[in-house]
C-alpha cells in the first residue's frame, strides 16, 4: 500500500516567503520595477532644487563675471545630470534596504495636514495624490528627454560651434524648467487643498476618475438619482457648509 | 492676492504657454524645425516671391509657428470645454457654471461633485491598487504629529 505523500515540513529557519521590503503587497507588485524608481528619482524635490540652484548660479555668474550665458550653461547641465544620477542611485539603494519609499509623498502629506488643519478622508486625499502621481508620470519621459537633449545639443555646440544647437539646448532647458515649475504649482495647490475648486481643475480630476473607473453608480442605492450638489448627511460629513438653494439631481 | 489665486494664475499662465501638453509642444518644435528645413530646401523657388521673404524668417518664428499649429486643439479647448465622457458629470458641471452662485458656493459645489463621484466610482484594478498603497501611507501617523 503506497504511503500518502506528505508535504515537506517547513523549517522555522527557512520562511516560505522572503522578508518583505516595503509597506504592503501593492508595493511589491507595482513598486518593485526599475521604471518606477526611475521616474520617482527624476521627480524628487532634491533634483528640482538642484536645477533651480544651478540656473540661479548661471544667472549670478552672468551678472558678476559678465561671462557669456551660454558658456555657463554647460556646468549647470553637468551638475544637474550628475545630481540626478547620484540621487537615482541613492533612491534605489535606500528603497532596497527599506529605508525610504517616497520622501516627496510623505512631505506632501505632512504639508497638507499642517495647512488644512481639518480632517479629510483618506480616500479623497489618496485621489488627489494619485492625480499628482499621474501628472508626474505623464511628464517624466518628456522631462528626461528634454534634459538629455539639452545636454547633447550643448555638447554639439561646443564641438561644432553651431548656433542652432546652442539655441535648441537653451529651448530644451527652458522647457524642462517650465514643466518642473508647473508640477510644483500643481503639487502646492493639491497640498493646500486648492486643487479642484474651479471648473478647469474639476474637469481634469473628474476626467482622471472616469478614465480609471469601470463603472459609476449615480443612484443612492434605492434606484433614485443621487443629488450631487448637496452634502451627504447620511455619512455625517460636516466638513463643508451646505450650499444655498436646492441640490441638482444628476 | 491669496496664495490660492496666485498659484491658480501661475498655473493658468503656464498652461497658456503650453506646458499643459508637453507632447504637443515638443512635436510643434519638431514641426517648426521641419518647416524651416523645407523653407531652406525650397529657398531658390521661394525667393521668386517678391511680396514675402520666407527664407529670411528667423528660426524662432518657425518654432513658434509649429508649436501654434500643434496646439490648435489646446486653443479650441479653451473656448469649448471638452466632454469628460460622462453625460451626468458634464451636466452637473454645466449647472454649477451657469447657475447663479457666489464664488465660494461654486468652489463648494465643485468639491462636492468631486467627492460624490469619487465615492460612486468603481475604480479599475490598477487604480484600486494605487489608492490602497496611498491610503496605507496616509493612515500612518506622520513623524511631526
Amino acid at each position: 500500500m503506497p504511503l500518502p505523500i506528505r508535504p515537506p515540513e517547513k523549517s522555522e529557519d527557512t520562511p516560505s516567503h522572503p522578508p518583505r521590503r516595503g509597506v504592503g503587497s501593492s508595493e511589491d507588485v507595482y513598486s518593485l520595477t526599475l521604471l518606477r524608481h526611475l521616474y520617482r528619482a527624476f521627480n524628487n524635490l532634491a533634483l528640482k532644487s538642484l536645477i533651480v540652484i544651478a540656473v540661479a548660479a548661471v544667472a549670478a555668474a552672468q551678472m558678476i563675471f559678465e561671462a557669456p550665458l551660454t558658456r555657463m550653461v554647460a556646468p549647470a547641465l553637468l551638475v544637474s545630470l550628475v545630481g540626478s544620477l547620484v540621487k537615482l542611485i541613492l533612491d534605489v539603494f535606500r528603497y532596497r534596504f527599506g529605508i525610504q519609499l517616497n520622501e516627496s509623498l510623505k512631505t506632501l502629506v505632512a504639508t497638507r495636514r499642517r495647512i488644512l488643519k481639518k480632517p479629510i478622508s483618506a480616500r479623497d486625499e489618496a485621489i488627489s495624490l494619485a492625480y499628482l502621481h499621474h501628472i508626474k508620470k505623464r511628464n517624466s519621459g518628456q522631462k528626461l528627454a528634454l534634459i538629455v537633449l539639452a545636454f547633447f545639443f550643448y555638447i554639439a555646440f561646443i564641438k561644432t560651434g553651431n548656433q542652432i544647437s546652442q539655441a535648441f539646448s537653451l529651448v530644451n532647458m527652458i522647457a524642462w524648467i517650465l514643466i518642473t515649475v508647473k508640477e510644483m504649482v500643481v503639487e502646492y495647490r493639491i497640498g493646500c487643498g486648492y486643487f479642484g475648486t474651479n471648473q478647469v481643475e474639476a474637469r481634469e480630476i473628474l476626467r482622471f476618475i472616469v478614465e480609471r473607473s469601470d463603472d459609476i453608480d449615480f443612484t443612492d442605492g434605492s434606484g433614485k438619482p443621487r443629488r450631487a450638489l448637496l452634502p451627504d448627511k447620511s455619512q455625517g460629513d460636516k466638513r463643508h457648509a451646505a450650499p444655498s438653494g436646492s441640490g441638482v439631481p444628476v | 492676492m491669496s496664495s490660492d489665486d496666485l498659484s491658480l494664475n501661475l498655473s493658468r499662465a503656464l498652461d497658456i504657454i503650453f506646458v499643459k501638453y508637453p507632447a504637443r509642444t515638443g512635436l510643434g518644435i519638431i514641426l517648426g524645425e521641419f518647416i524651416y528645413f523645407a523653407a531652406v530646401l525650397f529657398g531658390p523657388a521661394l525667393r521668386q516671391l517678391w511680396f514675402v521673404d520666407i527664407t529670411g524668417a528667423p528660426v524662432i518664428g518657425w518654432l513658434c509657428g509649429g508649436t501654434l499649429i500643434m496646439h490648435i486643439p489646446t486653443i479650441i479647448s479653451i473656448f469649448r470645454q471638452p466632454s469628460i465622457g460622462n453625460n451626468a458629470i458634464d451636466q452637473a458641471l454645466d449647472l454649477v457654471e451657469r447657475g447663479k452662485f457666489t464664488h465660494a458656493e461654486k468652489r463648494q459645489h465643485y468639491r462636492n461633485i468631486i467627492e460624490r463621484f469619487t465615492s460612486s466610482a468603481a475604480f479599475n484594478k490598477e487604480m484600486r491598487h494605487e489608492l490602497a498603497e496611498l491610503e496605507s501611507h496616509l493612515l500612518k501617523p506622520s513623524p511631526d504629529e
